[in-house]
């Protein structure tokens, strides 16, 4: 077997590490999770010269090797277990030309572990217009190691990059800066009773509260000699860490870097003064947002449309191709559909990480972080849950997975919990049918209408409920958190068109494969429950149905057995069962059933209800027409009243209604405490606010 | 095809997907839960993995 070269990039956030990650390894590269954790894990394969390859590890962004996120803590775990499988050969370290200064701080601390470490300099095309010479040579001998300048952007020095890993054997091991210097007679002691370790990894294992795995913590930490004696002893000594560094690496740039200061700043700082300011800043987020909305829904209805209508052609093609039967019925009725369900989210997906990567890609979105920051911590959350509540009003479920970027896992915890309130895509079929049927369809002067205007109190709404939520549950959560604010503004560039493409096909990827199947298993299970019956009522409804309606045309006749049939199905009976408890907020066993089935996703609810009114086809015109022809048995008056129709409204507004959503919730806490705990929250929330708004309107 | 045969295919199916949902919810969790006890947490209070 040819020799593999295991390497680990590392290197801190917007140093284009990513860039690098996918220059080296091209699409031989692969997504998956640290296990038991939800951190991501990029891995790829790079091709060497004379046959040899480089496993290229893609670790988390991480600006120290003192870790305050989960993120940060796989880099420490990984450096300082050799026993890991990804233990890396080789360290490639990438840093921001406009950046060294701060970048070098994990440089020198990869580098006082003893690995052997490769510096690469990225964005050398800047160089020039920011005013920034570098002495290669002179860096390379004061850092103790190989520097390659490269420009992940134009494709440069990459093959500079591949040759040093190639030859990493000879790479010093020497440390960059002393451990003894940080505080002398503490670490000598260390270094007597463990002369063969490294001094800087036995002060990582003591200080560091993450999982080492094969490294024995308890041996070195609970020593009484080497126990650290409080919280603020321990940081004053990082802190002095932190000093000793940045004097070594001051000195190093003094005779290796020369920055014309004039150049350095310019257009960047006059962008940076109005996109962060107080009204112009939020004014053009606002915009951009809008724009972002309006081109969601625009150009994802067309694919949409063309996606439903594939699948709508499928179904029929199999239908009229295969032979009649009950097998037939659940691929054409209940499979192929269910396909259609999880593949018809796919452009609105994709064209919300799209504009989410060119917002990242650009530098912009750090900048919407730290504007929103101020605004977001009264309610206890953090400028970085912007991205997912925004994320949240496509869909729940990239919208949780976007929060492992907040640090603090109080504030991640809070929006996590609050996400599912922001209106999500899968609401907007449910909203506009009850809007159409309930609400005058009047205008208010010229331009909006009652129903525009429900539409867009619904959306406020879903927002306020999450804003204020968050503001109670960081009230009564009582989860001890640092909470700090850093946030790096990287140069604004051209986003790259490649990584981009991966983003988007990464993060659509993972819905498929992951939400899609559960959608995909519910909906089978579905159609079974809503295609068998328990008893003889379900098995002869044609003959009981034929026999009641005698002078029914066979259309008729037709969807009136199929409204018996699912009336005594096995989700039917389910249905009758909750009625008790949905008739209080207006609703009858029927609207029970579309209930239940919206579980497996809101949007659900409009194809059940067709099923259930005996509609043909799901087209909404008709649906409508029939449900507000739909009588309660009841009361005799119009089922779909103002009151029921609010009633229904608010319950989608609050309800959790998504297993989906539950699912990656699961996965993101690492346990049912906090789905459950957020299901039960939602679904009381959504009750009671139903019932009352039933109760007064009616 | 016959009936009977595509009965039994829909109750295959159906098991299989009530098996994934069971798999995915609730049997695996426990399992991952059972062996992730073993080892030390993350390093963030509260996150679940403690």
């Amino acid at each position: 077997m040819a020799k593999q070269i295991k390497v680990s990039l590392i290197g801190n956030p917007n140093t284009g590490k990513t860039s690098v990650f996918n220059l080296l390894t091209g699409l031989n590269q692969q997504v998956g999770n640290y296990p038991g954790i939800t951190v991501e894990k990029k891995e790829g394969i790079c091709k060497l010269s004379r046959g040899v390859k480089a496993h290229i590890l893609d670790l988390p962004g991480t600006y120290s090797l003192n870790a305050s996120s989960l993120d940060e803590n796989v880099v420490i775990e990984l450096l300082l277990n050799k026993k890991d499988k990804d233990f890396p050969d080789v360290a490639v370290v990438v840093s921001d030309v406009e950046n060294l200064k701060r970048n070098l701080l994990l440089f020198t601390q990869i580098k006082d572990l003893e690995i052997p470490t490769i510096l690469v300099i990225n964005m050398a095309d800047r160089m020039n217009r920011k005013g920034i010479t570098l002495d290669i040579p002179l860096l390379e001998k004061e850092l103790n190691t190989k520097i390659a300048l490269i420009s992940a952007r134009k494709n440069q020095g990459i093959d500079e990059l591949k040759k040093l890993i190639e030859s990493y054997g000879s790479l010093s091991k020497t440390p960059c800066v002393n451990a003894l210097s940080f505080a002398p007679e503490y670490f000598e002691r260390l270094q007597k009773a463990f002369p063969n370790e490294s001094l800087y990894k036995l002060w990582l294992v003591i200080t560091q509260d993450v999982n080492f795995r094969k490294i024995d913590k308890q041996d070195i930490s609970l020593a009484p000699d080497f126990k650290i004696k409080s919280e603020s002893e321990l940081k004053r000594l990082q802190q002095k860490e932190t000093i000793k560094r940045y004097q070594f690496i001051n000195n190093v740039l003094k005779k290796g870097q020369v920055i014309d200061e004039k150049a350095a700043t310019g257009m960047r700082a006059r962008l940076d003064r109005v996109l962060t300011h107080k009204f112009w800043g939020y004014f053009i987020f606002f915009c951009i947002l809008l724009l972002i909305f309006q081109t969601i829904y625009d150009w994802s209805s067309y694919p949409m449309d063309l996606i439903d209508e594939g699948f709508a052609w499928l179904s029929e093609t199999t239908k009229s191709i295969l032979p009649e039967g009950p097998f037939v019925d659940l691929i054409t009725e209940g499979i192929i559909p269910g396909l259609g369900g999880i593949v018809i989210f796919i452009p609105q997906i994709a064209f919300l990480f799209l504009f989410i990567s060119i917002l990242e890609e650009s530098g912009y979105m750090s900048r919407v972080v730290f504007l929103m920051d101020r605004v977001m911590r009264k309610f206890g959350l953090s400028g970085k849950s912007v991205v997912p509540l925004v994320s949240g009003t496509a869909c729940a479920i990239p919208a949780v997975m976007a929060t492992r970027n907040i640090e603090n896992w109080k504030e991640r915890l809070i929006t996590i919990l609050v996400v599912p309130f922001t209106t999500c895509s899968a609401r907007l079929p449910v909203y506009l049918i009850i809007i159409a049927l309930v609400i005058p369809d009047k205008k208010i002067g010229w331009i909006f209408s009652y129903q525009s205007l429900t539409l867009m109190l619904l959306y406020f709404l879903g927002f306020a409920t999450a804003v204020g939520s968050a503001w109670i549950l960081n009230k009564i959560l009582k989860i001890k958190s640092k909470s700090y604010f850093v946030i790096e503004m990287p140069g604004y560039k051209v986003p790259l068109f490649k990584n981009v493409a991966i983003n988007v096909i990464e993060k659509t990827k993972a819905f498929i494969f992951g939400a899609g199947k559960i959608i995909l298993a519910i909906s089978i299970i579905l159609w079974v429950l809503a295609s068998f019956g328990p008893n003889d009522n379900f098995n002869n409804a044609k003959e009981i149905v034929t026999e009641k309606y005698t002078n029914l045309s066979e259309q008729d006749l037709e969807n009136e057995i199929a409204s018996y049939k699912l009336e005594h199905s096995f989700i039917g009976y389910a249905g009758k069962a909750i009625e008790p408890i949905v008739a209080p907020l207006g609703y009858d066993w029927k609207i029970g059933i579309g209930i239940i089935s919206s579980f497996a996703a809101r949007e659900v609810f409009v194809g059940t209800l067709a099923t259930i009114y005996s509609v043909g086809s799901d087209e909404e015109e008709t649906i409508k027409n029939r449900m507000a022809a739909e009588v309660s048995a009841k009361t005799g008056e119009p089922l779909f009243n103002l009151a029921s129709g609010i009633s229904l409204l608010l319950f989608y507004a609050f309800a959790m209604q998504c297993m989906s959503t539950l699912a990656i919730v699961k996965r993101e806490t690492n346990g049912w405490k906090w789905p459950m705990a957020q299901l039960v929250f939602m679904s009381v929330l959504a009750y009671s606010i139903s019932l009352i708004a039933y109760q007064v309107l009616k | 095809m016959n009936i009977l045969v595509q009965n039994i295919l829909v109750l295959l199916v159906f098991a299989g997907a009530i098996g994934f949902i069971v798999r995915k919810f609730f049997w695996k969790p426990s399992m991952a839960s059972a062996k992730k006890k073993s080892s030390k947490s993350c390093g963030n209070s509260g996150c679940g993995c403690h």
